[in-house]
């Protein structure tokens, strides 16, 4: 696609901004409602802390995994 | 003037839709400025267009813009027809949500965020749901939770989550609630089994609550001091991704669904009809067709070997539903199904009543196909023949109609629980009634069946 719109130097300036918490664009023009936004950090925080210790499971697993031979293996099976 | 607004799209206060001389544009407005460079800039627009997930649209002057404040004026491809989440199947929605999820993890992964998650911003497209909304893209402010994502809810998790659990059925409400369904309406619909679920408790019955407990709380002071960083953002949109994936719906069991194993019609007849409907549709020279109570779709692909677009309606969910997913797994870009009941058909609505077009506003269609229709209008719900054909040719340039005389079977069978008092449904009544509407051009009895085939025209044409 072509566009007319000037490519480079405004974009960093929003990169930037967004680390300065500078609006950019509309402001928001939905309500997010602010029972939404509370459940939205705590959902999220759950999940989080549940997709972490899925991947410790994991890695645990793993571990345990390398460190233990398989039974098969000692009974000379393939 | 010279120009049209879209009703649907003036609440975005950054750009609006509009048509000049029947060409649809966007036009963006200068308060959206930045952001929109910005995304055109990122190359996310590119993405998106290149792999069918956003409606491509081109750049054009701002002569053909429709305000002072136009800062660009785009010229999207169009859609074909426009159809709304209260019209589509429960794999059409999930289609519609999973696309809009698939466009919120690349908009994060490139620094930007989808500001709205509108059922309405979905369209099919070539049989595949498309994004249409191109001003729905803004930079990400690091920290800052996804603004869209009770909207998410309401339009896509809940009313999925409810046909899926509860009843099909509920889809339709959000037909009532175009702004989506209420979370408390919907958690209270819920069956309690759905507490079981994790992100069912979550996005939705906590969700729910938490609107109440906060609903006389400024954003500023309960949110004060929180942040969300991007991976949290994209675990909790991966969570919304997984829980709509695993929603289903078997389709299946409805009265209809399983017509089409379920009919009088020998293979001869069946071929002679789908001969005749084709033969009528080439002389109509149709390139829209409407089949009216397409079930799940049969005629409607025999109507695609001479239409380019043919809209699949239908009343059952389980038809509209297995149509669908043919038409999905076989690659047909040409069929749209859609739910339509017929004796109530999508009105317009929204504000004004002017926000979401009615069924005829979307019309007319080159020809109309009412297959094996009339005897359910007429006797499955006391519509009089000439209330039928008033409509019809209302939103359609053509008719394709099979007349169902009351010996046969399926007619007898619909009026196995009740009185025959419709002593005027023959076949003389039926052309009288039509023929107060319509030219009847053809008329031929379907081989091996009692039936008979019209193709008929109205004596008024109807307007775009």
């Amino acid at each position: 696609m072509d566009h007319v719109f000037p490519k480079g130097g405004l974009y960093t300036r929003l990169i930037t901004n967004r680390f300065s918490n500078a609006p950019a664009g509309d402001p928001m023009y939905i309500d997010p409602t602010t029972g939404s936004l509370v459940l939205q950090f705590v959902a999220a925080g759950v999940l989080s802390v549940l997709a972490m210790a899925s991947r410790a499971r994991e890695a645990l697993k793993t571990f345990f995994k390398l460190l233990v031979p398989r039974r098969g293996r000692w009974a000379g099976k393939p | 003037m010279g120009w049209q607004a879209v009703e649907g799209s003036f609440r975005d206060p950054s750009g609006f839709v509009y048509t000049r001389n029947g060409t649809l544009y966007r036009q963006v407005n200068h308060s959206f400025r930045d952001s929109f460079e910005a995304f055109l800039a990122s190359g996310l627009y590119d993405e998106l267009a290149q792999d069918g997930l956003l409606v491509p649209h081109r750049q054009v002057g701002l002569e053909l813009s429709a305000s002072s404040d136009a800062y660009a004026v785009l010229q999207p491809d169009r859609v074909g027809f426009i159809s709304y989440p209260y019209e589509w199947s429960f794999g059409q929605l999930q289609d519609a949500a999973t696309l809009t999820l698939e466009i919120q993890q690349r908009a994060l992964a490139r620094g930007f965020t989808l500001r709205d998650s509108s059922a309405y911003n979905v369209q099919f497209r070539g049989g595949r749901p498309v994004f249409i909304d191109t001003l729905s893209f803004e930079p990400l402010e690091e920290g800052k939770p996804w603004v869209a994502y009770k909207q998410f809810c309401e339009h896509f998790l809940l009313p999925l989550t409810l046909m899926s659990s509860r009843d099909v059925r509920c889809g339709q409400l959000l037909r009532t609630y175009i702004d989506g369904i209420p979370l408390d309406l919907g958690s209270a619909l819920l069956p309690r089994r759905t507490w079981a679920r994790l992100s069912t408790v979550l996005h939705i019955h906590l969700h729910a609550w938490a609107l109440g407990r906060y609903a006389d709380t400024a954003a500023g002071s309960a949110a004060k001091g929180r942040t969300m960083s991007r991976q949290r953002l994209l675990t909790l949109v991966k969570n919304l991704s997984d829980a709509t994936r695993r929603l289903s719906w078997r389709a299946a069991g409805t009265e209809w669904a399983e017509y089409v194993t379920d009919n009088n019609y020998t293979p001869a007849a069946s071929q002679a009809k789908r001969n005749l409907v084709m033969a009528h549709l080439r002389s109509a020279n149709a390139q829209t067709v409407w089949d009216l109570g397409a079930n799940t779709g049969e005629y409607s692909r025999a109507a695609r070997e001479v239409a380019p677009q043919v809209i699949s309606f239908d009343v059952d969910p389980a038809a509209v539903e297995r149509n669908y997913r043919r038409a999905r797994a076989e690659g047909e870009t040409g069929i749209l199904p859609l739910l339509l009941d017929l004796t109530n058909p999508s009105p317009a609505q929204g504000w004004a009543g002017r926000e979401r077009l009615s069924l005829e506003q979307r019309g007319p269609a080159d020809a109309v196909m009412a297959l094996a229709l009339i005897h359910h209008l007429a006797i499955g719900h006391n519509l009089p023949l000439e209330y039928i054909a008033r409509y019809l040719a209302r939103i359609g340039r053509h008719l394709i109609m099979e007349f169902v005389p009351k010996s046969d079977s399926q007619v007898k069978r619909l009026l196995l629980s009740r009185p025959d008092i419709f002593p005027g449904y023959t076949k003389e009544g039926f052309e009288d009634a039509f023929g107060r509407h319509y030219t009847i051009d053809a008329v031929q009895r379907i081989d091996e069946s009692e039936r008979w085939l019209y193709f008929m025209s109205p004596h008024s044409r109807p307007e775009v």
